[in-house]
């Protein structure tokens, strides 16, 4: 709160350059990791500016209680949840408000990707732990859960890849990090499917009008798709690759 | 990159990607089916997993091999299971499924073990609840896996007396007798039991 | 633990494999019994927080994280600061660990371990007052569990050791009638001593250091000894529904100093420590 002095004009400095130096249409560092975790089925770690979020799949498995089962597709389960330490002042670690929506929209980003259909009656979960949090983590552990799931060897039609824009001091930015969030007008963080194009997630936080809108939809929608190559890279570098994907102490 | 490949059109050098993600195009709809391992979508076949496309010419089928062990695996018709009796009536028993063809699960899947009453006429179960037993899947019908022990590998392959909880030893292939109490018991085994319960004794 | 699979024949089979092998001095995994496995400490992981450490225990791999705020003191203890170790087992770190509050045994691995760094007197909670009875320093220690193969007791206290010797603490201006003033200057948390737990499982007849999960599957009683480095013995906890003789008790006691000191050279250098 107040780090800039609430002059939203600082976040912008002459250049055309943001607090972290970045432009406009720039994103922060990323870093993904794919199986970094031995008991997981998938898993996956992934650096998205200072955001360090690892997600985990299991499954597709027996369902607990059993009467929620489906008949004809697996029952796609989503847990996003931040560690207490994770943010500036100590997080409680039982689940927010916010943490449920969260993981109630990541489920709904995941879910038009994967094929529930080839495995019935049985449930898939997907855990997202935010282990330090920096504005954008759903987007980032959207990302991380869909390399997760295809680790996992769950069936897919599409990877899905997320990335927000925003309106900070005025102008129409990629990316938005924590403290553009909390200082900025408008966020709009969305995920999609990238080799067909279809959005599946979509929220907007602010204000933004007609142009600014279309500007901001078609930032988030190229930076899906510069996240959407990181994936590819992670992917192929861990299967194909001759590193095999060592992770050791690398948060 | 082999010569032949950069004269060929933009399709088929995507057919000859080996390395393949879940999403990426291997071929046209009209042109190719899609087997294990790719999907249709938006009138293309795609990866649905991280692999290896095989392309089959003849059936005009494209597949992608999975690039490590199958984790997602169910069970399929004609699989082998390993697996804990749960509970066992004379000629019904479920299982919890701990392998399939011999690889750990942990998906905690049961079974639903159908015993034809064939060898003879019987009062108890030929398996016990706690029994190990391999499976043959039968039927995946409904997502329900139905398993029977109708191949001389399926049967039971750990077993205690379930009378006193002693070892016992096999006694043919129908019965054991415990090694303890001496109580005699039915139980339909497996040739891996049968050979294992030799040389112990 | 409860994200160890419980009674299953498949481990109650190993268990026969197990005891052979014990007999002759072995374990599955080709340890000797009285050896640990690597263990490796990173510091500074999370920059969020005041003090943070990654540790990996063979597969146990584990993450702890200091926050430190502003509170106010127990009314019984108003000349002390506050120290609460948590800990929870992510859903993520095993298929049997289930998301939701901590169950009876996560609360007893967080409580042993506080009690470790509590009765050992690690941090100087009397330095950790601002103004008596009314402002003092409180530490959280959350220790997220990421992978849980066995023995989180030892892993869970060197990480929460690790993190809480790397920790920077904002210091604050008093004004006498005014409230505490954050500065951008940082301060040490008072460090005492260095307590590490060492747990040993006991298998039939035989008592093995650092168990993995698939021998705590099996196991019959957990001990767990925390030792400081003045050679006390400030915490201990025996585990489960078996019991254990005063020969093992007196086993796992002297193995747990002399481990001990292993743990803390690696847990000292991994947190960058220099007294």
């Amino acid at each position: 709160m107040g780090k800039a002095g609430g002059d939203s004009a600082a976040l912008i400095n002459e250049q055309g350059l943001r607090l972290d130096g970045r432009r406009i249409d720039e994103l922060r560092p990323i870093r993904i990791e794919v199986g970094i975790l031995r008991n997981a089925d998938g898993s996956a770690y992934i650096q998205f500016g200072k955001n360090k979020i690892m997600a985990a799949v299991y499954g597709p498995k027996e369902v607990h209680p059993k009467h929620s089962a489906l008949p004809d597709k697996s029952v796609l389960r989503c847990r996003y949840h931040m560690s207490p330490f994770s943010t500036e002042e100590r997080k409680n670690p039982a689940p927010s408000r916010r943490e449920i929506e969260i993981s109630k929209v990541i489920r709904e980003a995941l879910e038009p990707a994967l094929m529930l259909e080839d495995y019935p009656r049985t449930a898939i979960d997907v855990f997202v732990e935010v282990l330090q949090s920096d504005g954008g983590s759903r987007c980032a552990g959207i990302s991380a859960a869909s390399v997760a799931l295809a680790d996992a060897g769950i069936n897919m039609r599409d990877l899905v890849s997320a990335c927000a824009a925003g309106k900070v001091a005025g102008q129409i930015v990629m990316d938005v990090d924590d403290t553009e969030d909390k200082e900025g007008q408008a966020d709009l963080p969305i995920a999609i499917m990238p080799m067909s194009s279809q959005v599946t997630l979509l929220q907007l936080d602010g204000q933004l009008n007609d142009e600014e809108f279309h500007k901001a939809f078609n930032f988030a929608l190229d930076g899906c798709r510069r996240v959407y190559q990181l994936q590819r890279e992670a992917l192929i570098g861990k299967y194909f690759g001759n590193n095999g994907g060592n992770s050791d102490g690398g948060l | 990159m082999a010569k032949q490949e950069e004269n060929s059109s933009n399709d088929s050098q995507k057919i000859q990607r080996r390395h393949v993600l879940p999403g990426d195009c291997l071929a046209a709809q009209e042109e190719f089916e899609a087997g294990a391992g790719a999907v249709i979508y938006g009138g293309n076949v795609v990866a649905s997993r991280v692999g290896e496309v095989s392309p089959d010419m003849a059936a005009r089928t494209m597949t992608v091999k999975p690039s490590r062990q199958d984790l997602a695996k169910l069970p399929e018709t004609g699989d082998y299971i390993v697996g804990t009796v749960q509970s066992a009536a004379s000629s019904i028993a479920q299982v919890k499924i701990e392998a399939i063809n011999d690889i750990p699960s942990s998906k905690e899947l049961s079974g639903m073990l159908s015993m034809r009453d064939d060898r003879r006429r019987r009062s108890s179960s030929p398996i016990k609840p706690g029994d190990v037993i391999r499976a043959k899947v039968i039927s995946t019908t409904n997502a329900i896996y139905h398993l029977s022990l109708d191949d001389s590998h399926c049967g039971v392959l750990y077993t205690v007396c379930s009378f006193c909880g002693g070892r016992v030893v096999a006694l043919g292939h129908g019965a054991v007798k415990c090694a303890e109490c001496g109580m005699a018991d039915d139980r339909m085994l497996s040739e891996d039991f049968i050979q294992y319960s030799r040389s112990v004794r | 633990m409860s994200a160890v699979k419980k009674t299953l024949v498949v481990e109650q089979l190993k268990r026969g494999q197990m005891n052979e092998l014990l007999a002759k001095g072995k374990r599955l995994d080709g340890r000797g019994l009285l050896e640990a496995r690597e263990l490796k400490v990173f510091s500074n992981v999370i920059e969020k927080a005041e003090g943070s450490a990654r540790v990996m225990l063979g597969n146990t791999e584990v993450i702890a994280g200091v926050k430190v705020s502003l509170g106010t003191p127990f009314p019984d203890t108003p000349d002390k600061g506050l120290l609460v170790v948590s800990a929870e087992v992510l859903p993520l770190a095993s298929p049997y660990a289930e998301p939701g509050p901590p169950d009876e045994s996560t609360i007893e691995l967080a409580r042993v371990t506080d009690r470790g760094v509590r009765e050992s007197g690690m941090i100087d909670v009397g330095k950790l007052v601002l103004r008596e009875g009314k402002w003092v320093y409180a530490v959280f220690v959350d220790v997220s569990i990421l992978n849980v193969d066995g023995n989180l007791f030892d892993a869970v206290s060197a990480a929460t050791v690790a993190a809480l010797l790397t920790t920077n603490v904002p210091k604050y201006e008093m004004k006498e009638g005014e409230e505490p003033k954050k500065t951008e200057e940082k301060i040490r948390l008072p460090i005492q001593t260095i307590p590490l737990a060492v747990t040993m499982a006991r298998i039939g007849d035989y008592l093995v250091l650092d168990p993995t999960a698939e021998e705590e599957a099996v196991m019959d009683a957990r001990i767990t000894f925390v030792t400081d480095d003045r050679g006390n013995i400030c915490a201990g906890q025996k585990g489960l529904s078996g019991s254990l003789s005063v020969d093992q008790i007196t086993l796992a006691a002297s193995t747990a100093k002399l481990k001990g000191e292993q743990v803390r050279a690696i847990v000292k250098q991994g947190a960058g420590y220099v007294q």
